[in-house]
C-alpha cells in the first residue's frame, strides 16, 4: 500500500514537475506583458492552491506530500487562463474549487477524473463570467477586444506579417498566459522530448478545431484568416498542451487518445459557435473527461468480443 | 427506525433517489421548503394507500397508481397555494411541484417497503424517508441561497462576493457530494477500532421496528457503519425493483 502511494507520488512529481517546467515560459511572458498585475494573480493562485491543498489534506487526515506538485501546477494553470487584472477573489474561488472539489476528494492529481484546473476555471467562469473574460490590454496591439470576442461579433482581422508576429508572440488581448504561440510551441517540443504519447489528444483536438473552423467559419471574411484566428484566440493551444495532456484523464488506448482529442475539439467549437462564453474550452474538456473512461471500456469490450469470435472460428475450423 | 430511514439510509445521500427535485428545486430556502413539504405529504399518503389498498394490485398497475396518487395530492395543493393564499410560487416551483408526483423516492419506498408491510410500519418508513429528504432539501436550499444570491428567505445578508454557480445544479451536486462523504465519515468513525473491539463479541441487538425488508443483517447489527451490508441492501432493493419490472410475475407478486 505504502509502496503504491510512494510510486504514485513519484509519478505525480515527475508529471507535474514537467508541467511546472513548461509553465515557466508562459509565466515569464505574462509578467513581461502585464507586469505587477500578472505577478499578483500568479502569486494569489499559487498560494491559494498550495494552502488549500495542505489544509484540506489535514482536514481529511490525508498525508500531504510536499513533492506532489499537482496543487501548485493547478494554481499556475488557472492563473494563466485568467485575465491579468481579474479581482483576487476570482482566482481564490477558482483554485479552491479546483483543489478542494475537483482534486482531493477524488484521490489527488493522478486520480481526478476531471482536470482540476479546467473545473476551477469553469466554476469561476460560471460565477464571475464578466470578470473572468474582461481582459486587460497590457501592451497588446488590439486595445479593445480579444480575438475570441471579435470572432463572436462576426468581425475578422486581416492577417498580415505585423499582426501575425503579434499573435505569435502573444501581444494580443486575451488571457494573460495563453496567447503566446511561440511559448506553446516550446512546450510542445518539451513534451515531444519527455512524453510524446501525451501529445496525441492535443493533436486530435487542434486538428478537429481547424477542420471545424474551415467548414463552419464564424465570420464572413477569408476562411483561412478565420481559422487562424480560431486557433490563436483564447486558450485553445494552451488547453491542447496543458489540459488535454493530463495523464489522469486521458484514455489509455492510443487510438482513443486521438478520439478523445477530436471529441473535445468538436465540443469546444460547437460551444464557441452556440455557447454564451467567449472561451468554452474548459467546459469542453470537462465534458470529454466524463466520456474518457467509456472509450477504454468500449475498446476493451470490442477486443474481448473480437477475440472470442476469433477463438470460436479457430475452434470450429479445427 | 426514524434514525435509520432518515439518516443512515438517507434517501438522497445514500440511496440516491429523488435527486432531480433536490437539484432542481433547492435554489432557495423557500422553494426547498415547499418542495420538501410536497414530497413529505406525497410519500406518507402514497405509502398509506399502498399499504392498505394496493397489496393485491398487480405491480405494473401499482406503479402507475403511485403517479396518479401523487398528482391527485400535489395538483390540488398547488392550486390551493396559488389561488387561496397570498403565497406566490416562483415559475420554477410551478414546473417542479407537479413533477414531484413522479419522484423516484415514492416509487422505491412504496414498492420495496410499503406494499409488503403493515400500515403503521409503512407510514413510519415514509415519515423517516420524507424527513431525510426534507432535511437535505432545506440544507441545500439554505446553502445555495446564501452562497448563490447572498440572501436568506429573500433577505439580503450583505455579502460582498456571491457565487452564482452555487445556485446552479452543479452547486447542489457539490453539496450533495460533500454531504454523502460527511455521512459516510460519520458512520465510519462510529466503527472505530475501539468501538469495533467492544462490540465484536457482544453485538448489540437493535430494535428497528420493521420487518425483514431492510435485510436480516441490519436487524442484528449495531449502528456502526458496515459498507458491505449497506451496499448489499441498496443493491438488493434496487435489483429487486428492476427485476420486478422486467419479470412477468406481477400477479404472483401482487398476491403475496
Amino acid at each position: 500500500m505504502a509502496d503504491g502511494k510512494t510510486a504514485r507520488s513519484e509519478k505525480s512529481t515527475k508529471v507535474f514537475g514537467d508541467y511546472l517546467v513548461m509553465l515557466i515560459a508562459p509565466c515569464v511572458i505574462s509578467v513581461w506583458y502585464y507586469g505587477a498585475a500578472a505577478l499578483r494573480t500568479l502569486i494569489v493562485c499559487l498560494l491559494t492552491s498550495f494552502i488549500c491543498d495542505f489544509v484540506v489534506s489535514i482536514i481529511i487526515n490525508k498525508q500531504y506530500y510536499a513533492a506532489d506538485l499537482s496543487g501548485i501546477c493547478t494554481g499556475a494553470i488557472i492563473a494563466l487562463m485568467l485575465s491579468a487584472t481579474v479581482p483576487a477573489y476570482v482566482g481564490v474561488v477558482a483554485c479552491v474549487f479546483a483543489v478542494a472539489v475537483a482534486k482531493i476528494p477524488f484521490g489527488g492529481g493522478m486520480r481526478a477524473p476531471f482536470v482540476p484546473a479546467a473545473a476551477g476555471f469553469a466554476f469561476a467562469a460560471v460565477c464571475f463570467g464578466k470578470e473572468v473574460f474582461a481582459y486587460s490590454s497590457g501592451r497588446a496591439f488590439m486595445k479593445t477586444v480579444s480575438l475570441g470576442a471579435s470572432l463572436m461579433s462576426g468581425s475578422i482581422l486581416r492577417i498580415n506579417a505585423s499582426n501575425m508576429i503579434d499573435m505569435l508572440t502573444g501581444n494580443i488581448y486575451g488571457p494573460m498566459g495563453t496567447t503566446c504561440i511561440i511559448a506553446m510551441l516550446g512546450c510542445v517540443v518539451f513534451l515531444i522530448i519527455r512524453r510524446r504519447s501525451s501529445l496525441l489528444p492535443g493533436a486530435g483536438f487542434l486538428a478537429a478545431c481547424l477542420v471545424f473552423s474551415l467548414i463552419f467559419p464564424r465570420s464572413g471574411g477569408s476562411v483561412i484568416s478565420c481559422a487562424v484566428m480560431e486557433l490563436f484566440s483564447g486558450s485553445l493551444l494552451f488547453a491542447a498542451v496543458f489540459l488535454l495532456t493530463n495523464p489522469a484523464t486521458m484514455p489509455a488506448n492510443t487510438a482513443n487518445k486521438v478520439v478523445y482529442g477530436v471529441f473535445t475539439g468538436v465540443v469546444c467549437m460547437v460551444m464557441r459557435h452556440m455557447g454564451a462564453f467567449e472561451e468554452p474550452v474548459c467546459f469542453a474538456v470537462l465534458i470529454a473527461n466524463a466520456f474518457s473512461p467509456l472509450l477504454d471500456i468500449f475498446t476493451d469490450r470490442a477486443r474481448i468480443v473480437f477475440s472470442r469470435r476469433k477463438h470460436r472460428e479457430v475452434t470450429e475450423n479445427g | 427506525m426514524m434514525f435509520v430511514g432518515a439518516v443512515k439510509f438517507n434517501p438522497v445521500l445514500i440511496q440516491c433517489v429523488a435527486l432531480c427535485p433536490v437539484v432542481a428545486a433547492t435554489q432557495n430556502l423557500e422553494d426547498a421548503f415547499f418542495t420538501a413539504v410536497a414530497i413529505f405529504a406525497d410519500l406518507i399518503i402514497t405509502a398509506f394507500i399502498a399499504s392498505t389498498l394496493l397489496k393485491k394490485v398487480p405491480r405494473f398497475v401499482r406503479v402507475a397508481l403511485y403517479l396518479i396518487i401523487g398528482l391527485a395530492i400535489i395538483c390540488p395543493v398547488l392550486w390551493l397555494i396559488e389561488f387561496r393564499t397570498l403565497i406566490s410560487l416562483s415559475l420554477i416551483m410551478k414546473i417542479i411541484l407537479p413533477l414531484v408526483a413522479v419522484n423516484s423516492a415514492t416509487a422505491v419506498h412504496c414498492e420495496t417497503f410499503a406494499v409488503k408491510n403493515e400500515v403503521r410500519t409503512a407510514v413510519n418508513d415514509a415519515v423517516a424517508a420524507g424527513t431525510g429528504i426534507g432535511v437535505i432539501m432545506l440544507i441545500c436550499g439554505a446553502i445555495r441561497e446564501i452562497a448563490g444570491s447572498g440572501t436568506i428567505l429573500g433577505r439580503s445578508l450583505g455579502l460582498k462576493v456571491t457565487l452564482p454557480g452555487m445556485a446552479m445544479p452543479v452547486g447542489c451536486l457539490v453539496i450533495l457530494g460533500f454531504g454523502a462523504a460527511a455521512l459516510q465519515k460519520f458512520f465510519s468513525e462510529e466503527k472505530s477500532p475501539s468501538a469495533r473491539k467492544d462490540t465484536e463479541h457482544q453485538p448489540e441487538e437493535v430494535e428497528l421496528g420493521m420487518d425483514d425488508d431492510y435485510g436480516p443483517e441490519l436487524v442484528d447489527m449495531d449502528f456502526a457503519y458496515e459498507n458491505d451490508d449497506e451496499y448489499a441492501y441498496l443493491l438488493s432493493s434496487v435489483n429487486e425493483l428492476i427485476e420486478s419490472f422486467s419479470s412477468g410475475d406481477d400477479d404472483e407478486e401482487g398476491e403475496s
